[in-house]
């Protein structure tokens, strides 16, 4: 719902002080005036019986003023008795109602020596006037990173929303600094809703566990709407299972008590690129939406409170990518030479896995093609092999030597292939970096990958609001523009000051091959190594090993770690990203959108 | 001359403190064997793995041989490793074991007699014979210098194509540092047997990291000159003096070289002897010409 203010001046009734006739009572009319334009029935006379009450008829004695400007509305009433020669002023009282307005019942609080005047003022609230709670939101005005609000008993306060796209939220201190808010949130404090997703909690089966569980994710996936005829080869139906979920992970003040379907946060979109346009699945109002997408480019959501401009939050809107895969299992001659992971266990990592990489639009498929390789077996699940290797093979890893052997081995040859490239997964019992004391295990290793792109465009990737290439000798320092935008000083609201409006630049990775003819060279391959405290079958594992698949992943399409070695520049988040080094998988969580160009445009993703 | 009174307050003084001395030493080897009768009584009854842990700790951080006879012997014992780490937790990497948490106990201990300890437990066929205890002694060893026989014969047979050691015990070898690990690993390095991309991997990663040790650097040395296979000399000479991480290690950087500023004068002289040995004797890219010319400048800028 639209701004709607608007303040209704109500007379309600007179109470007769002296009737102002020697004999009988007196013959009364009035004038009433709000800002100088008539109200009431002039020429009605009522019987004006001393120390009784005359009612005015509520469908003539109001009047309806807008007041979105703010201006003063001046209230004004006379009563006049009619006599047989000259009628009598018997007075007359005045108001004036200035912003911040509030509802009110003027009871005997204006009067002359013959009446006492009982009127009120209420304010509409999305479309309906009446009595309403004191703490209701009347009016809202947009300011820089924050909303103006004014309710109907008079105060008001200074409310700010946060759509943070990154899940599980750093803490405040990480975060860009919020402008000032009044009252302080010392004083009324936030609402948060910034916690990790659980993917996977005991007892719980990944394939069971909603695709969309990663809120605020930088793609929303094309999907076919709700109520329109689904047919084979169409993407899948949008419902609360697929659908995008966008939703506050901040507001202040608390006592707003937004709910999920509040009518006084209305959302819509508007493309910023490619003619993007997107649907809600489910009602478009409330501090949580599910949004789809019905056709491709970058688009920006708008919420508004109660037509504010509250915050905004940019997307990119794509089709679900699917890559296939093959996951071999290396499991050496002894009990102390074989992975732990199972098959079983293997698919619900990759399930996992498939969490956290919906959040870019991709999917993890198995390989169903037959021709396997170097004596792998099949164990009954798709895509996933067991190879019987030597023990050096398997365990104690150390070199690129080692790794590269291990995930060459029943690898699709990915020169031109009709299906496009099949990603090759190697679990192994153990990886390290040996030369250390202790030395440093190792859970997942990159070792085949192309480039992300031809000649400059393989070393870094720009991502601005309009899809323009940043002015020369960009220096970014700054976090990606989606952070900024949407949780930075302005919440992404108008006026925003970008700190960087040429655009941000991080690095990426690539290309890293081996040597030798295309199709042992042209390779995209990790391994996963078992050497970790956290047994693969429970909860906790699972996550862990779907959070390496997704990061090595990341790095076959060309990320770079976000924070740690050889990182992509940006250092924003500090630990909350999938590409951070040695996270655990309950905060290093989120992929975010200038990841998902660069992972979009690699050659491992099909269009 | 002394008074008669105070020289026999002197003597029965002295005798006291004697007694006290004694008193107090004879106190300490009480309670010391009570400690050991305690530990003793865990080590052999108890079920419980933190409190056996604890305990073989104790033994491990001692200085004391009548200790690590009590240790030596309980970590022969299957019954006494099966208490103490179960069948699930081998399951786990190794170095999550609470038999390794012993073994670095003895590694991090100065006294001989930890050291003996550790190279008595490489004879142990009870010990070894589980190939993750395997993995912890070969790491825990490496402290003991000059490397004796027994633990060079202790890696050499960890360290043997397709046996699943083998870069462990490389890391450990160079950790070690002593003439005779150097020769296992000149030993090793010229060892057909095992992959030429695997023996340039452990140049990248484990030589690499330690490539400003003296022992090391005069391995090195003796390999270029003649004991490695020639077609490894390059690979060799860039682990010593280039650095290309994006090429080597890929998407996961995080093996740093040494910086050069801290290596010893003999170890940059050593340095200096490699390059120019290398410049003058092997075909050398461009690039690992340029590698050598820009490390002996910078030796030459920090002298």
């Amino acid at each position: 719902m639209s701004a709607d203010e608007r303040l209704r001046v109500i007379f309600k009734r007179v109470h007769v002080r002296d009737d102002a006739d020697w004999i009988g009572s007196g013959e009364w009319y009035f004038r009433a005036t709000v800002n100088n334009t008539p109200v009431g029935d002039t020429s009605f006379t009522f019987n004006a019986v001393q120390d009784r009450y005359i009612r005015l008829p509520a469908s003539q004695w109001y009047a309806i003023e807008p007041v979105g400007d703010r201006r003063d509305v001046i209230v004004r009433f006379q009563a006049i008795d009619r006599d047989v020669t000259v009628d009598d002023d018997l007075g007359s009282v005045e108001k004036t109602l200035s912003y911040p307005y509030r509802q009110f019942n003027y009871r005997g609080r204006h009067s002359t020596e013959y009446f006492i005047l009982d009127w009120d003022v209420e304010l509409s609230v999305q479309g309906r006037f009446g009595r309403h709670p004191p703490n209701t939101v009347f009016a809202t005005r947009q300011h820089s990173g924050t909303v103006s609000y004014n309710t109907v008993s008079g105060t008001g306060g200074m409310a700010r929303l946060e759509i943070c796209p990154v899940r599980p939220t750093p803490p405040d201190g990480s975060l860009p600094r919020r402008p000032t808010l009044l009252p302080s949130a010392a004083a009324l404090p936030p609402e948060r809703n910034d916690a990790h997703a659980d993917i996977v909690t005991a007892g719980h089966v990944p394939i069971l566990v909603p695709e969309n569980i990663m809120p605020n994710p930088p793609v929303i996936p094309i999907l076919t709407p709700p109520t329109a005829e689904w047919e084979p080869g169409n993407p899948p139906r949008a419902n609360s299972e697929s659908a995008a979920r966008i939703e506050f992970s901040y507001y202040h003040p608390a006592n707003l008590n937004f709910t999920d379907a509040d009518p006084r946060l209305e959302w819509s979109f508007r493309s910023l690129s490619g003619g993007a346009a997107v649907g809600f699945a489910g009602p478009s109002q409330g501090r949580k939406v599910l949004v789809y997408g019905t056709s491709a480019g970058e688009v920006l959501l708008e919420i508004r409170f109660q037509g504010a401009l509250f915050a905004t939050y940019r997307a990119l809107v794509q089709s679900i990518r699917c890559i296939r895969y093959r996951a071999n299992i290396l499991n050496g001659p002894n009990a102390a030479s074989r992975p732990r992971s199972t098959p079983e266990n293997v698919r619900d990592h990759i399930e996992v896995a498939n969490r956290f990489l919906r959040q870019m639009g991709l999917m993890l498929i198995p390989d169903r093609n037959r021709p396997l390789r170097h004596n792998a077996r099949r164990t009954g699940i798709d895509g996933i092999f067991r190879i019987s290797v030597p023990a050096n093979r398997t365990r104690n890893l150390g070199t690129l030597a080692a790794f590269r052997w291990a995930t060459r081995r029943n690898a699709r040859a990915n020169v031109a292939h009709p299906n496009g490239p099949i990603l090759n997964i190697a679990y192994v019992h153990s990886a390290h970096r040996p030369g250390h004391a202790p030395p440093q295990p190792i859970w997942g290793a990159a070792t085949d990958f192309p480039a992300n792109g031809p000649g400059a465009a393989a070393n870094s990737i720009f991502d601005t609001d309009t899809g323009n290439a940043p002015a020369a000798g960009t220096d970014p320092p700054s976090p990606t523009t989606s952070w900024y935008r949407a949780a930075g000083h302005g919440a992404g609201v108008p006026p925003d000051l970008d700190p960087d409006p040429a655009g941000t630049e991080m690095g990426l990775v690539g290309p890293f091959q081996r040597p030798g003819p295309p199709n042992v060279s042209n390779l995209f391959a990790f391994l996963i190594s078992d050497a970790t405290p956290v047994n693969p079958a429970t909860a906790p594992g699972m996550m862990h090993f779907g959070r390496t698949i997704a990061h090595e992943l990341g790095h076959v399409l060309n990320l770079r770690h976000r924070t740690g070695a050889g990182d992509d520049g940006l250092q924003y988040p500090e630990h909350e990203n999938v590409m951070c080094q040695g996270e655990p998988a309950t905060v290093g969580q989120d992929f975010d959108i200038i990841q998902a160009r660069a992972a979009s445009r690699g050659p491992l993703v099909t269009p | 001359m002394i008074p008669r009174v105070l020289f026999v307050f002197v003597l029965a003084a002295s005798c006291l403190l004697a007694c006290s001395e004694s008193g107090q030493q004879a106190e300490a080897e009480i309670k010391e064997g009570n400690m050991t009768r305690d530990v003793y009584r865990v080590l052999e009854s108890s079920k419980d793995p933190m409190e056996l842990a604890s305990a073989a700790r104790e033994l491990a951080r001692s200085s004391q041989v009548n200790d690590h006879e009590v240790l030596l012997g309980f970590l022969r014992s299957e019954d006494f490793l099966k208490r103490l780490d179960s069948e699930e937790d081998y399951q786990g990497p190794s170095l999550r074991l609470r038999v390794g948490r012993v073994l670095m106990a003895l590694r991090e201990n100065n006294a001989e007699i930890a050291h003996t300890t550790l190279v008595r437990l490489t004879q142990e066929r009870e010990f070894t014979k589980n190939w993750s205890r395997a993995d912890l002694l070969i790491l825990a060893v490496a402290v003991v210098r000059s490397a004796p026989p027994e633990v060079i014969k202790f890696w050499d047979q960890h360290c043997q194509p397709e046996d699943g050691f083998m870069s462990l015990t490389i890391g450990a070898i160079v950790e070690n540092g002593s003439r005779p690990a150097m020769a296992l690993l000149e030993k090793k390095m010229a060892d057909d047997r095992f992959d030429e991309e695997e023996r340039i991997g452990w140049m990248r990663v484990v030589i690499l990291l330690h490539r400003h040790d003296l022992p090391l650097l005069e391995s090195c040395e003796r390999m270029l000159a003649s004991g490695l296979p020639e077609k490894l000399r390059p690979p060799l000479v860039e682990a010593l003096f280039d650095y290309r991480p994006d090429e080597w290690y890929g998407a996961d950087p995080d093996i740093e070289p040494p910086p050069l500023e801290k290596a010893t004068p003999e170890a940059r002289r050593q340095l200096r002897r490699i390059g120019e040995l290398a410049s003058r004797t092997m075909l050398l890219s461009v690039r690992q010409k340029k590698a050598i010319e820009k490390t002996l400048e910078e030796i030459d800028n920090n002298r």
